[in-house]
């Protein structure tokens, strides 16, 4: 079924909805969480809670790319969740890397923290991704954003695992000092 | 700010972004065979190439022969200073013209022998040949200005030789492919470092060398990862038939660094631009003090001696040493603007201290 017919089936809150983007986006979103939350139980729950999300979310909004839009809930649901768990115990998944690199970029306890609202941090954070290289900007997204495991990264762009861990870590640099640059440093 | 808010903040990515990457896939099948039809229409319009177009081939009987009539490749001097061996030295060159002209070279081709290992070296002088996409590249390394791009392919030469070690690069407009058949990546890196001289930057592969380190030698470097995708990488030099560790890094990117004399007594320095875990970039220098290896880093006081940086400022400066400028810089965030400093003043700014080498 095509996207723009759950969406409206969603506006028409037709319960088939649910089924139909189970169906179609089902294997997507769990790939995502499961990256995640390296738990089959925990991630199934949260794309199920993504279901819902969704059906409480459709209307009012009408996502122009409706997979992206359930990524977005998704991993949103899907860190929460780690957040949650993870107190305690960390290590095991791929976000604790991911976590781990991503702090490169960043210092604890700045003093200027308090002074930019997450919607700058946001903005700043989307600039800098639409000035990378296409190849690049790929590269960081499904690291960074889809939380995915570097050889499978390599695999889909056709890069060496080598290739591709020099590609994020030029990148990470870039962007530490493109927060240096906009004061979060 | 945290890691945790970073991921966050990344969660607000474009759509068609997010939508771009997904769509984005390797080289597909058919893009090959177009491609292998590309170049056989390529081979085709060889034949038909105008006359005064076309080459001979002429077998060489030495290195120092080619050397002799292009006195700037510089790569064939080293080849043929280095005493490799060479079986096969073909050259071809425009028909019609003279061999001993180098304007007249069309390509270069040695095949041969350097520390029991095969080697092919081919040079094309029209920098017409052509060049892989470095997104499928093996390794990248960095030799002054010339940036080497090693490809990984699978060799038909059996269990003991599985691979093939291509390294592509330009120097002075001829395009140059070297080649050996191996089931080790760090012997492409030894040919490397025999026609470009010391690396500066040797990729990440353990067996990247540096010829002349602390004035103690050739020096081996060994990677170690340490974490995943972080790596620690050892400096050894043999001294009275021992290895000895004369200098550690840590870092992402491969080995960054640099033998130079910084403070001018014709013993070099070794500069390394260390990326500990928690993302701190700072410059190590080793030294030999008479025999003692030392480490040192920029002191801080230095900052406010020469910069005016705030006395017991928070945090640690982005610190690199640029091989091209012969620079350090420095970047510190003062009242929120980030402030860049560049100097070169030997070893004034370091503070020195015993090395020891925990393995």
């Amino acid at each position: 079924m095509e996207d723009s017919t759950i969406i409206e089936l969603y506006w028409q809150k037709n319960a088939d909805a649910i089924s139909e983007t189970a169906n179609k986006y089902g294997a997507y979103c769990f790939t995502i969480a499961e990256n995640i939350l390296h738990s089959v139980e925990d991630s199934e729950e949260c794309v199920n809670d993504t279901w819902l999300h969704t059906w409480n979310a459709i209307p009012p909004q009408k996502p122009n790319v409706f997979r992206m839009f359930l990524a977005k809930i998704t991993r949103n649901l899907s860190f929460n969740r780690f957040n949650a768990r993870n107190a305690e115990k960390r290590g095991g998944s791929e976000i604790t890397f991911v976590l781990d690199e991503l702090g490169e970029c960043v210092s604890d306890g700045s003093d200027v923290e308090a002074a930019y609202e997450a919607m700058e941090l946001e903005q700043c954070i989307c600039h800098f991704v639409r000035t990378l290289q296409e190849r690049d900007r790929n590269v960081f997204v499904r690291r960074y954003f889809f939380t995915e495991p570097i050889p499978v990264i390599a695999k889909r762009y056709g890069l060496t695992v080598n290739n591709t861990t020099v590609i994020l870590s030029r990148t990470r640099k870039k962007l530490k000092l493109k927060l240096m640059k906009e004061g979060y440093l | 700010m945290n890691s945790k808010d970073l991921y966050a903040a990344i969660g607000k990515v474009d759509d068609h972004i997010l939508e771009q990457s997904e769509a984005a896939k390797k080289k597909t099948g058919w893009l090959k065979w177009m491609a292998m039809a590309a170049c056989l229409c390529l081979a085709a319009g060889a034949f038909l190439w105008p006359k005064d177009r076309q080459v001979e081939v002429k077998e060489l009987g030495s290195l120092e022969e080619v050397a002799a009539s292009c006195s700037g490749n510089l790569l064939t001097k080293r080849l043929a200073a280095s005493g490799a061996k060479t079986t096969s030295i073909r050259l071809s060159y425009t028909k019609g013209g003279d061999s001993s002209d180098p304007a007249t070279w069309n390509a270069l081709s040695i095949a041969g022998e350097y520390n029991g290992q095969d080697f092919t070296m081919d040079c094309n002088f029209d920098d017409q040949a052509g060049k892989n996409d470095s997104a499928e590249a093996y390794a990248m390394a960095q030799y002054g200005d010339v940036e080497v791009t090693i490809y990984q392919e699978e060799s038909d030469w059996g269990k003991r030789k599985p691979f093939l070690y291509r390294a592509e690069f330009t120097l002075d407009g001829v395009s140059y492919n070297l080649s050996v058949h191996s089931a080790d990546p760090e012997d492409i890196y030894t040919y490397l470092d025999l026609v470009l001289g010391e690396p500066e930057n040797g990729g990440n592969q353990s067996g990247a060398t540096l010829t002349d380190v602390l004035g103690l030698g050739v020096c081996r470097i060994e990677m170690e990862e340490i974490s995943p995708n972080q790596y620690k990488w050892h400096y050894y030099v043999t001294v009275d038939g021992k290895d000895i560790c004369v200098a550690e890094q840590f870092g992402y990117d491969g080995p960054e660094a640099w033998s130079r004399d910084l403070d001018g007594d014709g013993v070099p320095e070794l500069i390394c631009n260390t990326t500990y875990g928690d993302g701190v970039n700072i410059v190590i220098v080793y030294r030999n003090n008479n025999g003692m290896i030392e480490e040192g880093s920029i002191r801080r006081s230095w900052y406010e001696e020469k910069f005016g940086w705030p006395h017991r400022f928070e945090g640690y400066p982005v610190e690199q040493y640029d091989p091209k400028q012969g620079v350090f810089t420095a970047i510190y965030t003062i009242n929120g603007d980030p402030v860049t400093v560049e100097f070169d003043d030997g070893l004034e700014p370091f503070e020195f201290f015993p090395f020891e080498h925990l393995s």
